[in-house]
C-alpha cells in the first residue's frame, strides 16, 4: 500500500518529462499495478499458426478426395470447434501485471495459475519477433531466472511498447538494486528507499543509457560469414523435406521400378551413372551452400553488439528479429570459436555463455560476434570481459598423440576388420595409420591451455576449435580424472566446472601431466580464494 | 585425509550382491529357456555359463568393495572440501565452500542400521553437480554438514 501511493505520488513528476521520452504513456508509474492482457492480435497469430493443424485433413481429402475422407473433415472440423474458443478462451484468462518488484502472471481456464517472478531474480530479458510476428507488431518476451525452468516467465505476444516499457521497468529495478548496493549507507537495497530514488535513477537511466556500440556487421559480412560457414544446410533441409514428403504424400516410393530393378541397374551405362553423381554432388554442394548463406543473412542481417552498463545487447535478424541481452555479472565462460577455414583466412567468432540450467539449454548461449578477425575479437573480448590472452599457449602432454593414435586406430581398422572376409585388398587399410597418426598431430598441436591471474583458458579442436575462456571466480568445481590408461602414462584430464547453461563446450584440458594438473587445481584453488577475499575485503572498506 | 567408514564395504557388497542374484537368475532363467531346450545353440552346456557368471560376480562382491574403500577419501581443507575416489578411473574433486548451493544428508535402509549416511553437497554446475560423500557415521555426516552450512557464501552464479 505504501509503495503504492508512493508512486502514485511521483507520477505527475514523471509525467513531466514526457519531452525525453519517446512512448509517453510507458513510465507512468500508475500503470504498474493494472492487470492486462495480451496484444489482442495473439488471437489472429495463434489462429493462423494453428492453422495447418485444421486444413490438413482437408487438404487430403482435396488430393485423394473419396467418400471415407469425409472422416478428415469431421476430424478438421471438431479440431476447428475446439482450437478457437481455446485460442480465445487463453487469451481471455490470460493476464500479467507488473509490480514494482514482481512480475506477476496469471494463466488457465479450468485451474488458475498464477506464477510470481521476483524481479530481483530476473536474469535476463528476451525479446523476439518471427516474420509473421513483426508483420502484426507482436512481440515475445522471455523473462529468465536465475530459478530453472519453473519461474520462467512468457509472454506471448505483447506490442512493442509494451515490451519496452517492461524493460525499463526490469532495468531500473536492477539499477535501484546496484545503486543501493553501492550505497550501503542507505540500509540496502530496502524497498521503500529505492522507491523514492526510483524516479531519479530511472531519468540517468534513460540519459545515460545510449547504448555504445561495440561491434556491428555490414551486409557483406554477413555474407562472407555465411560462405565461410560451410554447414552441411541442405542434409537438414532434405531431412526435413523428406519427412513432410513422407507425411503428406508427395512423393511416392512405388514409382522405382522395384519389379526389374536388376535390368534398370545394368541398363545404365557406368561412365554416364559417374558423371551424374558428380554432378549432382557438385550440385548438391553448392545449393547447400547457398542455401546456408541464405539462412545466415536471415539470422545475423544487421548484427549489432552493444554495451550498457554491466549489461551487452545483441540485435539481429532479416525476416524475423531478436533481441538478447547478455548479463555480464552472470558470464560464466567466454568461447572463441571458428571451424578450420575460417581459422585459415583469420576469422573467429565469439560466444558468451551465462549462468542457466540444463532444462533451457541454448537458451543461455548468445553470440556476441558472429565472425570477425581475430585481433578485433579479442579487443571486443578484453572489452567486455577484461580477460587476458597470453601470446603463447601452454601445449598439453606430447603423450596425447600416442592415445588419440590407438583411438583412432580402433575405432577405424576394427569395424573395418570385417572387410578382411571380403576383400584380399584388406591390407590397403594400413595406408590410413599415416593419416591417422598425421590426425593425432594435429589434435595435440590444435590443444592448449593457459592460466593466468584471474582466468582459465582452454584451447581444443581442429576442425571446429573453441577457445573457452574462465573465469576463475565463476568455477564450481575441479575435477582431476585419470582412466587406466592414462595413469599407465602418468597423464590426467583437468575438468572445469562452471554454471553455464548450456553443456556444448566441455571445458576440459586433455591429457597433461600428472604433476601439472595437480599444481594447477591447486593454483586455481588459491586464486579463487584470494579473489574472494580480495572481494569481502573491499566490501569491509566501504 | 579422511577414509570412509570401514562398514561402508559391507552396505556396497550387500548392495552388489543384491544386483549379482538378480542378474544371475535372470541369466539362469535365459538358460533354462533357451540353452536347455536347444533352441539356441551355446559352445558351454546348460548351467555352466551362470555357474562361470556368479563366480565372477563373487570375485566383484569380495575384491571391489575393498578397492573402492581403499580409493575413497576426502579431506575438510579451510577453504574447500577435497575428495578422491576411483578404481579404474580416479578422480579428485575440490569443491569451495562457497559454491555449495544446498546440503543434504540421506540415508538408505541399511545405512541406517548401520549408523551411516551420505552428504550430498548440490552445486549450480553443470557437469557433476551433486558431490556424494558416502560411508560416514551419520553424527560426523550431519556435523559436516552444518558445519558447511554455515560458511558464509554469496548465492550469485
Amino acid at each position: 500500500m505504501i509503495e503504492n501511493s508512493t508512486y502514485n505520488d511521483n507520477s505527475n513528476s514523471d509525467n513531466s518529462n514526457n519531452d525525453i521520452i519517446d512512448t509517453s504513456s510507458t513510465y507512468v508509474p500508475h500503470s504498474y499495478g493494472t492487470e492486462k492482457r495480451l496484444h489482442p492480435l495473439t488471437i489472429l497469430y495463434r489462429a493462423i499458426a494453428s492453422a495447418p493443424g485444421v486444413l490438413i485433413p482437408f487438404y487430403f481429402v482435396y488430393t485423394q478426395g473419396s467418400i471415407e475422407d469425409w472422416l478428415y473433415i469431421l476430424i478438421g472440423v471438431i479440431v476447428g470447434i475446439f482450437l478457437l474458443p481455446g485460442i480465445l478462451l487463453n487469451y481471455v484468462y490470460f493476464t500479467y501485471y507488473i509490480t514494482p518488484d514482481e512480475v506477476v502472471i496469471r494463466s488457465g481456464i479450468l485451474s488458475r495459475k498464477q506464477r510470481n517472478i521476483p524481479i530481483a531474480r530476473v536474469q535476463n530479458v528476451e525479446s523476439s519477433q518471427n516474420f509473421l510476428q513483426r508483420l502484426l507488431g507482436l512481440v515475445k518476451i522471455r523473462i529468465e531466472t536465475a530459478g530453472g525452468g519453473e519461474t520462467e516467465g512468457l509472454l506471448e505476444f505483447v506490442s512493442k511498447k509494451e515490451a519496452e516499457m517492461i524493460n525499463q521497468i526490469i532495468d531500473s529495478y536492477k539499477a535501484r538494486l546496484e545503486e543501493a548496493a553501492a550505497n550501503p549507507m542507505e540500509g540496502g537495497p530496502s524497498r521503500h528507499s529505492a522507491d523514492i530514488n526510483f524516479i531519479e535513477s530511472n531519468k540517468t537511466n534513460r540519459t545515460s543509457q545510449k547504448d555504445s556500440l561495440i561491434f556491428s556487421m555490414s551486409l557483406w559480412d554477413v555474407t562472407l560469414y555465411g560462405m565461410l560457414r560451410l554447414r552441411p544446410t541442405i542434409l537438414i533441409l532434405f531431412a526435413w523435406l523428406f519427412s513432410m514428403s513422407q507425411q503428406f504424400g508427395f512423393y511416392d516410393f512405388d514409382d522405382l521400378p522395384t519389379d526389374d530393378i536388376e535390368g534398370y541397374i545394368q541398363s545404365i551405362d557406368i561412365a554416364t551413372l559417374i558423371a551424374y553423381l558428380i554432378v549432382g554432388v557438385i550440385a548438391f554442394l553448392i545449393a547447400s551452400w547457398l542455401i546456408d548463406i541464405a539462412l545466415t543473412i536471415n539470422k545475423y542481417y544487421g548484427f549489432k553488439l552493444s554495451k550498457e552498463s554491466g549489461k551487452l545487447h545483441t540485435e539481429f535478424g532479416l525476416l524475423g528479429k531478436k533481441k538478447g541481452t547478455i548479463p555480464l555479472e552472470k558470464l560464466q565462460m567466454t568461447v572463441i570459436f571458428t571451424n578450420a577455414i575460417r581459422r585459415k583466412l583469420g576469422f573467429y567468432g565469439l560466444k558468451l555463455e551465462t549462468a542457466g540450467f540444463a532444462a533451457q539449454q541454448g537458451k543461455v548461449s548468445e553470440v556476441a560476434v558472429p565472425f570477425t578477425k581475430f585481433e578485433r575479437l579479442l579487443r571486443i573480448a578484453k572489452d567486455v570481459t577484461k580477460i587476458e590472452y597470453p601470446d603463447e599457449l601452454i601445449n598439453v602432454s606430447r603423450k596425447t598423440i600416442r592415445r588419440a593414435m590407438v583411438r583412432y586406430v580402433l575405432a577405424f581398422i576394427f569395424p573395418l576388420a570385417g572387410l578382411y572376409f571380403v576383400t584380399s585388398w584388406f591390407w590397403l587399410l594400413l595406408v590410413l595409420v599415416p593419416l591417422f597418426y598425421y590426425g593425432a598431430v594435429l589434435r595435440y598441436q590444435f590443444r592448449g591451455y593457459y592460466i593466468t591471474g584471474d582466468t582459465v583458458i582452454i584451447k581444443q579442436g581442429f576442425w571446429f576449435q573453441r577457445i573457452i575462456i574462465i573465469p576463475i571466480a565463476k568455477i564450481q568445481t575441479l575435477n582431476i580424472r585419470q582412466t587406466f590408461f592414462q595413469r599407465r602414462l602418468g597423464l590426467a584430464s583437468l575438468i572445469v566446472d562452471t554454471a553455464a547453461g548450456s553443456t556444448i563446450y566441455d571445458a576440459k584440458i586433455d591429457d597433461i601431466d600428472q604433476n601439472d594438473a595437480e599444481e594447477i587445481m591447486q593454483r586455481l584453488n588459491d586464486n579463487f580464494s584470494k579473489i574472494y577475499a580480495a572481494k569481502s575485503e573491499l566490501r569491509i572498506e566501504d | 585425509m579422511h577414509q570412509l567408514d570401514p562398514s561402508v564395504k559391507i552396505i556396497w557388497a550387500v548392495s552388489y550382491s543384491i544386483r549379482s542374484v538378480l542378474f544371475t537368475a535372470l541369466l539362469l532363467a535365459f538358460e533354462f529357456f533357451f540353452v536347455r531346450t536347444g533352441k539356441l545353440e551355446w559352445f558351454l552346456s546348460f548351467g555352466l555359463t551362470t555357474i562361470i557368471f556368479a563366480l565372477i560376480c563373487l570375485a566383484i562382491i569380495i575384491i571391489y568393495p575393498q578397492l573402492k574403500y581403499r580409493f575413497w577419501k576426502f579431506e575438510v581443507r579451510p577453504e574447500e572440501l577435497y575428495l578422491e575416489r576411483g578404481v579404474l578411473t580416479r578422480v579428485k574433486t575440490t569443491a569451495p565452500y562457497r559454491r555449495v548451493q544446498h546440503l543434504d544428508v540421506a540415508q538408505s535402509v541399511m545405512e541406517r542400521m548401520m549408523d551411516l549416511g551420505k552428504l550430498v553437497i548440490y552445486t549450480a554446475g553443470t557437469r557433476g553437480a551433486d558431490i556424494i560423500i558416502p560411508g560416514l557415521p551419520i553424527a560426523y555426516a550431519e556435523m559436516l554438514r552444518d558445519q558447511l552450512k554455515n560458511y558464509s557464501r554469496e548465492d550469485a552464479v
